[in-house]
């Protein structure tokens, strides 16, 4: 009942993280050294304890068991999700190596955090008792207010900090009060005890007090994957943050929250389907209808990057419509092509740095790329394939994650909703073109000259661009594993 | 009987009037002084209840630790009493249209609110024996925390360990212009030459 | 008879009028804090008495390490509305609009 073997890289992590702890602690005050600061140290230190953990994660046989008194799960999905949210970590890291050293961050105790958020995201995926779901959502939510606001000398960081903190800790709030109510109800937290108390419930046999409690979680679930009508926290904390902690919070957490969403939806409350789908189709056409409309009016680099990633969200939510195993497949799949055109996004974004005479001042405004195919001509063609990519257009990987999302909503009848997605996807072509128009055909008096980008987050922009490129020609390689996600949440 | 309905209708109209003073005062030290009195009342409604272990670490905890925090804050921040430039009347409809909204439908589902006691209830007997035989709500709670529900206590010493590492990466000002004293340096000196005689007269 | 009816209409109380301190909130930004403690207090409450009446120990427990959990998440807050007051010198909450669009 208690296993050790299937949490063994978080145990990994976590012995690391104390060794760490009181290394930096030791050595960062040692006078006869000159308080050294230990920045690079820790990051190549934390590569190195990412890729052995990833090592350490590849080599186990992924079990199928309930572990520690039924708290967490174990199967095909936790092992995949694992694999990938330490590899997107992995990517992230090298992409803001240069970042975090030319900006000064030099606490150690970030990298210390950034190993945190990724043992309780390792740990969002495993949960499967109520209890579980808000510990390991609070333990990922209170890492994250604090890497908000980790440049305590901005007014941008700390104000986005505050923001988040209040919205974040008030949709924990609704959580908690929806699991309450579950729990007076029923008497259960365990999300499979309740799936087989549910088991046959239909019509007016479900009491209305448990649609309220559920309604209660669910809507604190889709707060935290900034879902519309819930999502006016995402552009102001995306905006405020330091830009590689934006990347932080953009990439990664989005695959472990909607493989909890997955869990509870599709496995816990399936009886209750003739209500949640209702909720879910407004959310999706909302986060759909706001995330195009929203990223019009925009002119800073971040909040664009907050409006198109709610649009990723109002997809990942279409194709749970219907719950079977095509369309959970196609939404993994669709959130592993979102991770790899972040990273590549974002390794553009997070290291480009323009100098203007004395000074250099990073990207904000969506105009400072203006007459970009001119200084840098390979950056403006891996920034073009990014961006045609996120609008859908084929061969690039995004065409056939949206081809597969609709394709799963239209099996299910939804027409109206997947003919509003196509219109909405060729209205946002509008403003991803506009932006390729700004690169290639605008010509400024002056040209603005880049400093060269380092050397790890060309590395992880040229992997990206090799994906999103060239999956057109095996789609096979991702979609068998995303089939093998999937297979879990089948009923 | 009814010594237990009134204490507890006493102890939950204090709270919900103390918790209705701390959203609307204008004095932050009085919302906070107000705000140990709800903690105080729900600690008495648990021991009504006989959950006397969370009654006193309710206590403990959140009167003696977070309120305390919250006064300490309120100290450092040097509030005064602020002057509201907006009407107070401004954001007024759209809290009572969700207030009244979620209060509504909360409210309809449970018909079975009986505050004065009018229907008829059954006799109440104890039994001394099974009074006498049971465990403590502390034995209760610690059977099961160490053992079934052990992941979760980890992992909350694992969330006090982000709060510890929060609070010093965020506040923490380490001043390099103020001398102190290293005691291990200077119990370590070697005072061997720290006296010399000299000859004044030759 | 004290219901189990009765105490979740408090619990449930409590929250909303918490709720409508965090939305009705003109002064500053530490009464929004001190509602959401109050906030988890309902909720422990509400998980407390279900637990009794239910005879189950589960709630109880979920209660113990809510109370955890909320201690930590007031330190943090407390920490960011300080490196906020150090900046800005006011806490009130209608200045909070640096970023807006």
């Amino acid at each position: 009942m208690y296993n050790f073997y299937s949490i063994l890289p978080e145990i990994y992590i976590l012995c690391n993280i104390c060794i760490l702890l009181m290394y930096g602690v030791f050595f960062s005050t040692f006078p006869s050294l000159g308080y050294p600061l230990l920045n690079k140290n820790f990051n190549l230190l934390v590569l190195q304890i990412l890729i052995f953990s990833f090592l350490l994660a590849f080599s186990q046989t992924p079990l199928n068991l309930l572990n520690w008194n039924n708290l967490l799960i174990s199967d095909f999905f936790t092992y995949y999700a694992k694999l990938i949210i330490i590899l997107a970590t992995i990517g992230w890291l090298l992409l803001s190596f240069g970042y975090s050293i030319k900006e000064k961050l030099n606490y150690f105790e970030f990298w210390i955090l950034v190993l945190l958020a990724v043992v309780a995201m390792l740990f969002i995926t495993q949960a499967y008792d109520l209890l579980t779901i808000y510990l390991t959502i609070e333990f990922q939510s209170l890492i994250f207010y604090i890497l908000a606001s980790i440049k305590r000398t901005s007014e941008f960081s700390t104000e986005a900090g505050l923001k988040y903190f209040i919205l974040g800790a008030f949709a924990s709030a609704f959580l908690l009060f929806g699991s309450s109510i579950v729990y007076g109800l029923t008497g259960l937290t365990n999300l499979s005890d309740l799936s087989k108390l549910f088991l046959g419930l239909i019509g007016n046999e479900i009491s209305f007090n448990l649609i309220i409690g559920f309604i209660f979680i669910l809507v604190a679930l889709l707060f935290k994957l900034s879902a519309a009508p819930f999502h006016v926290w995402s552009p102001d904390v995306y905006e405020g943050a330091p830009i590689s902690v934006t990347a932080f919070f953009s990439i990664l957490p989005k695959l472990a929250i909607l493989g909890l969403l997955f869990r509870f939806l599709l496995f816990t409350f399936y009886d209750f389907i003739s209500y949640w789908q209702s909720i879910i189709l407004i959310a999706a056409f909302l986060s759909i209808l706001i995330g195009t409309f929203g990223a019009f009016a925009q002119t800073k680099w971040k909040r664009f990057l907050a409006y198109s990633s709610i649009n990723h969200i109002g997809f990942f939510l279409l194709a749970l419509l219907s719950g079977d195993l095509n369309s959970i497949s196609s939404v993994i799949f669709y959130g592993i092509i979102y991770i790899i055109t972040m990273s590549g996004i974002f390794a553009f974004t997070v290291n480009v740095n323009f100098y203007a005479y004395s000074k250099t001042y990073q990207l904000r405004y969506l105009s400072n790329i203006k007459g970009l195919a001119k200084t840098d001509p390979f950056l403006a063609f891996a920034l073009t394939i990014i961006l045609f990519s996120m609008a859908g257009i084929p061969p690039m990987a995004g065409f056939f994650a949206k081809l597969f999302v609709l394709l799963a909503a239209v099996q299910v009848d939804a027409f109206g909703i997947s003919i509003f997605a196509v219109i909405m996807s060729c209205i946002a072509c509008f403003y991803y073109i506009r932006l390729i128009k700004n690169i290639y055909f605008d010509s400024v008096i002056n040209w603005k000259v880049m400093e060269p980008m380092h050397k790890m987050s060309s590395l992880i922009l040229g992997l990206s661009l090799i994906g999103i490129l060239f999956l057109f020609i095996d789609v096979e390689m991702v979609s068998i594993i995303t089939l093998l996600m999937s297979i879990p949440f089948l009923h | 009987m009814y010594t237990d309905l009134f204490l507890y209708f006493l102890f939950s109209s204090f709270a919900l009037l103390a918790s209705l003073m701390v959203i609307s005062l204008s004095n932050a030290v009085h919302s906070v002084l107000f705000l140990i009195l709800v903690f105080c009342n729900i600690a008495g409604l648990l021991l009504l209840l006989g959950a006397e272990f969370l009654s006193f670490m309710l206590l403990i905890v959140y009167v003696g630790a977070i309120a305390v925090l919250f006064l300490f804050v309120v100290m450092m921040l040097n509030i005064k009493k602020t002057s509201t430039t907006l009407s107070f009347f401004f954001n007024r409809p759209i809290g009572i249209i969700t207030f009244s909204i979620l209060f509504n439908q909360l409210l309809g589902v449970f018909n079975d609110f009986d505050t004065f006691g009018l229907k008829q209830k059954d006799l109440i007997w104890i039994s001394w024996i099974t009074e006498h035989n049971n465990l403590t709500n502390i034995q209760a709670v610690g059977k099961v925390f160490y053992t079934k529900y052990s992941f979760l206590f980890i992992l909350s010493g694992l969330i006090l360990l982000v709060a510890m590492l929060g609070a010093i990466i965020l506040t923490m000002h380490q001043r390099t212009d103020v001398k102190k004293q290293k005691i291990e340096l200077q119990l370590n000196r070697n005072f061997g030459g720290s006296v010399k005689f000299i000859n004044l007269r030759k | 008879m004290l219901t189990y009816i009765n105490s979740t209409n408090t619990s449930t109380l409590l929250f909303l009028i918490s709720v409508l301190g965090i939305f009705l909130n003109q002064k500053n930004i530490l009464v929004m804090l001190m509602s959401l403690e109050m906030m988890f207090l309902a909720v422990s409450f509400n998980l407390i008495f279900a637990s009794i009446h239910l005879d189950d120990i589960t709630g109880q427990v979920f209660s113990l390490l809510i109370l955890t959990v909320a201690a930590a998440e007031s330190s943090i807050g407390l920490a960011i509305l300080v490196i906020y007051y150090r900046i800005r010198s006011v806490i009130t909450v209608e200045l909070m609009s640096l970023m807006k669009g």
